[in-house]
């Protein structure tokens, strides 16, 4: 599955991480202006933000879990996140909806889609509008960590991340 | 001749009315010892039991019975002819007889009053004894020839001797005494002839009048006969061709229409039309199993497009599972054991919505059999959409359901009617937009007795050079691959074989409505069940 989305969405502006050397990483630097980056999660299974909201705390982030789309956009209004983590399909609006408004908010931030199963085209769509990867449905959180570091290192932070043995 | 020959007809009659009656009385007692299944299974046995009748012995029979009756009545008619001809014959003779007879008694007369007419007397009894060797045999036949011959020489003598007495002046002296024995010996033989001819007559009178009754009869039967030939023709193309022809023709259209019928004959005999009925009934079930694989591989199909749709709802429930159990990994040790046991029984959620999504489209896709049973139409569209969700959800469409309040049930397929309501769902799904909307409207028919479900879109509508071929078996206008363009065709089946219909209304750039009609049920409920519930409730 991992080599599938690497293979299939990766962005070439982004510099390839070696995964096996990055495991067990303990170094701290570059924080943003508060030292932490800030990840939006939306969701609309409740238990997805339920589970990655301690995964990605470990990772020294500060998360805001949504369900609701709309709710997540007023948020994304007020506030200029890092990261934004965001399933496509959704019952109100869909992912690609809040990847462009993300997009015409802030260009900085880095948008990661989740996908239901990989579709080429909705995946070819939200990379064409600025997504910095995507990840599909059923990933693992070490997964997601991974790309959240990528895009912390996209960002010119260096997260620190330890691995469970 | 034709007395034998309707012996012949009414014994023959008689025997084929005696098998049928047997036939029957055998079937009846064999039916009422038996249980229902082998009734049934009796039933379905019957034509090997029953007599062949064919058409073509029909037919066969009706011509020698027509050429039999022809030739009874010419050989009847020719005969009676004959017969009066020859009675003809005998009033003609008998009638000179009679003339002479009362002639020469005339003259006889004549010449004791006036003194003239022996000659002509005498030359009436010649001719009357002529008439009498002439005729002798049927004068015999019909008075007896007891010295008739006799009686007339005796007269003709008596005459003549009266004719010389006369001419011998030199006896003149007893011709008075002579004259007058003579004339006492005629008077009697005389009156012996015209008792002989009365006779005569009143016996011609009688041969006449039996020939003519006996002629008018023979016309009576050969109108008769003529009269029951028509019947039996009149049968054989009426009710026996015709009508079963008839019969054919509804049985063939009902088919045709999709309704699920089996020729039923209550005909006593076979023939030709059984065999075909036969060969026909073949048909039909060859036909019902084609339509059976049909349905059954379009639904598939159907399976087919629900399952991008099922894979995608499927992920949901898997990734929960996933993350879930791998932060139970990453961190058992940090957590407490209630949010251990919550992670837990999450995990047990989750298998079991990942378990209900397969378990709706695997209870579709199955093969099943046909189950008429009474069913809640709401209820149907209910699990259609259900099973259409994953679908409708990827597509991204929202669908508006009203289902009227107190719908009466129908009687139907449960599976059946969900392909049918799926089928309308996917087609009307595909042409509507993301974000777009669907109607479906369930509540009762304009017609009575009817329950209707609309299913409408509003999508560009269906232009009118396809409209006519959108319930076509193999029509589609989706693109290779997608459609098998029997989604319609195999609706329209199944509706019809429900006794109910599927009309199309559209409206080019406003949408489409399809309304699907079907019969509310009649059939009562399963009120054993109720008695058991009752049972149930009176023992608590």
């Amino acid at each position: 599955m991992r080599a599938g989305y690497r293979l299939m969405s990766r962005p070439y502006d982004v510099p390839i991480i070696f995964l096996d050397n990055f495991h067990g990483y303990n170094i701290v630097s570059m924080m943003t202006d508060d030292g932490k980056i800030e990840v939006l999660l939306l969701d609309d299974e409740p238990i997805v933000g339920k589970r990655l909201r301690p995964a990605l705390l470990k990772l020294g982030c500060e998360v805001e879990v949504f369900e609701s789309p709309k709710k997540a956009i007023k948020r994304i209004n007020e506030k200029e996140f890092d990261i934004v983590v965001t399933d496509i399909r959704m019952d109100e609006i869909d992912g690609i909806e809040v990847l462009e408004h993300v997009m015409n908010k802030s260009k900085r931030t880095k948008v990661i889609m989740i996908t239901g199963y990989a579709m080429m085209e909705l995946a070819r769509q939200a990379m064409e509008k600025g997504a910095f990867d995507f990840i599909a449905k059923p990933f693992k959180p070490e997964d997601l960590r991974i790309i959240i570091v990528k895009a912390a290192e996209a960002l010119g932070v260096k997260l620190s991340h330890a691995q469970q043995p | 001749m034709f007395n034998n020959c309707m012996d012949k007809w009414y014994k023959c009659a008689l025997k084929h009315l005696k098998r049928i009656l047997d036939d029957a009385l055998a079937r009846q007692m064999a039916r009422d010892g038996i249980s229902d299944i082998e009734a049934a299974e009796e039933a379905a046995k019957k034509p090997a039991k029953l007599f062949r009748f064919t058409i073509k012995a029909h037919v066969y029979l009706g011509f020698v019975f027509a050429f039999v009756l022809a030739i009874s009545i010419g050989v009847a008619l020719i005969a009676t002819m004959i017969l009066m001809d020859r009675n003809l014959e005998i009033v003609v003779f008998s009638n000179k007889y009679v003339y002479h007879t009362f002639e020469a008694r005339n003259y006889e007369k004549g010449f004791f009053i006036k003194g003239t007419g022996l000659k002509e007397s005498i030359q009436h009894i010649r001719a009357l004894k002529e008439l009498f060797l002439e005729h002798y045999g049927e004068i015999k036949k019909m008075v007896g020839s007891n010295g008739l011959l006799s009686k007339i020489d005796k007269y003709a003598m008596l005459l003549e001797s009266l004719d010389g007495l006369h001419a011998d002046t030199a006896a003149a002296q007893d011709l008075t005494a002579r004259s007058e024995k003579i004339k006492a010996e005629l008077q009697v033989t005389g009156d012996e002839l015209v008792t002989v001819a009365k006779d005569l007559m009143k016996k011609e009178q009688n041969s006449l009048d039996k020939t003519m009754l006996l002629f008018r009869v023979v016309h009576i039967y050969a109108l008769v006969f003529l009269v029951l030939f028509i019947a039996f023709i009149l049968h054989l193309m009426g009710v026996r061709v015709l009508r079963t022809l008839n019969r054919f023709m509804t049985y063939m259209s009902q088919i045709s229409s999709g309704r699920q019928t089996h020729f039923q004959s209550s005909r006593l005999y076979r023939d030709e039309f059984s065999d075909l009925s036969g060969v026909l009934d073949q048909l039909v079930k060859e036909y019902d199993r084609q339509q059976t694989i049909i349905s059954q591989s379009h639904k598939l199909r159907a399976v087919g497009t629900l399952t991008a749709g099922v894979a995608h709802e499927l992920n949901n429930p898997i990734n929960n599972m996933t993350l879930t159990a791998h932060m139970l990994l990453e961190d058992y040790n940090e957590l407490s054991d209630d949010e251990r046991l919550e992670m837990v029984k999450d995990l047990i959620d989750e298998a079991g919505r990942a378990r209900l999504i397969v378990r709706s489209l695997l209870d579709f896709a199955r093969e099943s059999e046909s189950i008429m049973e009474p069913i809640g139409i709401g209820e149907v569209l209910e699990e259609t959409l259900k099973i259409a969700g994953s679908q409708v959800k990827l597509a991204g469409v929202h669908i508006e359901l009203k289902i009227s309040p107190n719908l009466p049930r129908i009687h139907g397929d449960r599976h059946q009617l969900q392909q049918v309501f799926l089928n309308l769902l996917l087609n009307a799904l595909d042409v509507t937009l993301k974000g777009g909307h669907l109607k479906i409207e369930v509540c009762m028919a304009d017609e009575d007795s009817f329950v209707a479900v609309k299913v409408t879109d509003f999508g560009l509508g269906i232009p009118d050079h396809i409209l006519h071929h959108i319930f076509d078996p193999f029509f589609t206008t989706k693109a290779k691959g997608k459609g098998t363009g029997l989604g319609l065709s195999v609706s329209q089946g199944i509706i019809a074989k429900h006794g109910g219909h599927i009309t199309v209304s559209t409206k080019q750039k406003r949408g489409t409505t399809f309304t699907v009609k079907l019969p509310i049920t009649t059939i009562p409920a399963d009120l054993s069940r109720y008695a058991e519930d009752q049972a149930l409730l009176n023992s608590k």
